[in-house]
């Protein structure tokens, strides 16, 4: 698979501050926004963040009741693929982490009983994944265009018709031990903040965003992450 | 002038002024107050906190910051308690922990603060905790309440078989359970055969508190 070179991936502490507003409804106060500051400081100097990502494309050789069939690449087990992706002639399958350094420091500022500075750093590491998994993403649909096809929206492992005990088969595919990220038995990604992903190419493919998704998310209720335009957002 | 004071500190936690509440705490034990009632007023101003949080008119960090000036003003007056012969951590004992084959460990260390802010002796046994060591655990140091935390759906399979195999070792009785993580819900905990099941920190401690009643 192709492991990119890592792209530059920054946040500023503006950015961050609009990413818990905009679910919040309302301003952070000061003393939060100065640790934010502080941290993303302390993450830069750091160098906390490293950033790897990439992504193979598997033919489709064709596809039964909840599986879709890859040449060389075995089956993948998804109804939600099949169902989203089934006229597909290629599956991407992508995988992208911002490393376990930014895990390590977390740990290490609850253990000295830093709260703020641990949340806070938590916070920028998910926000810099989804930044990155928007790389991944493009980077996907730059070359179905240059391929001549057409891309569909990303699904995920977890989603609802997609088990999250396909997680294996899709960092196999993708080639996570590539850029060193394991599973442990429990199929849980490691370094943590990382995350993989699925893309059909071919003719007319759907697209949709990821409101549709978070929309359908059994988490929806409680998850700080989801879309802020998804239907059934909690009061 | 007393009473004023009070007010003041709980008003200053309240509202996140850290410097000040904490100079204040600091003013008043000098001049001799009482440090467990002064503990006290830190847990009312958590109180008010926690139901900011909830309402969702502060966010998380907000919450920790509170927790880390209470912890502040605790360090001040932990040693006059002491000299008192009085224990600060009489709430209760919470033994917490990520079930085995999960990693995911921001939830659970931020349960593990409150808790532990909150007055609550808290035994953390880290993530991937396989059942044995939960055993063990609860046999040496007897805790009111055991905490499974687990973010991955495959978490709660991990889930019931800690507490089934608790109930098994024979401590289910009188202990009660909760669990937390991602996405745990009513029927995730009639799966594991837990008491109880809190979406965030503040309900683990509304939970404890109900359980634990001084």
């Amino acid at each position: 698979m192709p492991v990119l070179p890592p792209p530059c991936i920054s946040l500023t502490a503006d950015e961050v501050r609009l990413a818990w507003e905009e679910r919040g409804r309302r301003s952070c106060s000061a003393r939060v926004l100065d640790t934010v500051s502080t941290v993303l400081e302390r993450m830069n100097d750091g160098h906390w963040l490293q950033p790897a990502y990439g992504y193979a494309l598997w033919p489709v050789a064709g596809s039964g009741s909840g599986h879709l069939r890859l040449r060389g690449g075995g089956t993948l087990h998804s109804r939600l693929a099949v169902h989203r992706c089934g006229r597909a002639t290629r599956l991407a399958a992508g995988i992208c982490t911002v490393g376990s350094r930014l895990g390590h420091q977390i740990r290490e500022w609850f253990a000295a009983g830093q709260a703020v500075k641990a949340v806070v750093l938590d916070e920028v590491g998910s926000l810099a994944l989804y930044r990155l998994a928007g790389h991944l993403e493009r980077q996907v649909r730059v070359e179905a265009q240059h391929l001549g096809l057409q891309s569909s929206g990303v699904l995920h492992p977890g989603d609802d018709g997609f088990e999250l005990s396909e997680q294996r088969k899709v960092v196999e595919l993708a080639g996570g031990a590539d850029i060193g990220i394991s599973l442990t038995s429990g199929v849980m990604l490691y370094p943590e903040k990382s995350l993989t992903m699925v893309m059909g190419l071919g003719d007319r493919m759907p697209v949709w965003g990821r409101d549709r998704g978070c929309a359908r998310c059994r988490a929806r209720r409680q998850c700080p992450y989801r879309h802020p335009h998804s239907a059934d957002r909690a009061a | 002038m007393q009473e004023q004071k009070s007010a003041t500190l709980i008003q200053r936690i309240a509202d996140m002024q850290e410097q000040e509440a904490i100079s204040l705490a600091r003013e008043m034990l000098d001049q001799g107050y009482d440090p467990i009632a002064l503990l006290g007023h830190c847990r009312e101003a958590m109180e008010i906190v926690g139901a900011r949080y909830e309402k969702g008119e502060y966010f998380l960090p907000e919450l920790m910051l509170a927790g880390e000036v209470l912890s502040a003003i605790g360090s001040l007056a932990k040693p006059l308690v002491q000299q008192r012969s009085l224990s600060m951590r009489d709430a209760g004992t919470v033994v917490i922990g990520t079930v085995h084959g999960d990693l995911h460990d921001i939830g659970k260390n931020i349960v593990t603060f409150m808790l532990d802010i909150n007055g609550y002796n808290v035994v953390d046994l880290g993530i991937d905790v396989p059942v044995e060591s939960f055993i063990a655990s609860i046999r040496e140091h007897k805790p009111q309440v055991v905490g499974l935390s687990g973010f991955l759906t495959v978490a709660f399979g991990s889930m019931k078989e800690t507490i089934d195999a608790i109930a098994a070792a024979g401590f289910r009785d009188g202990l009660k359970i909760m669990i937390g993580g991602g996405q745990v819900d009513e029927t995730v905990r009639n799966f594991t055969g837990a008491d109880a099941f809190g979406l965030n920190a503040m309900e683990a401690i509304s939970l404890c508190k109900g359980w634990i009643k001084g």
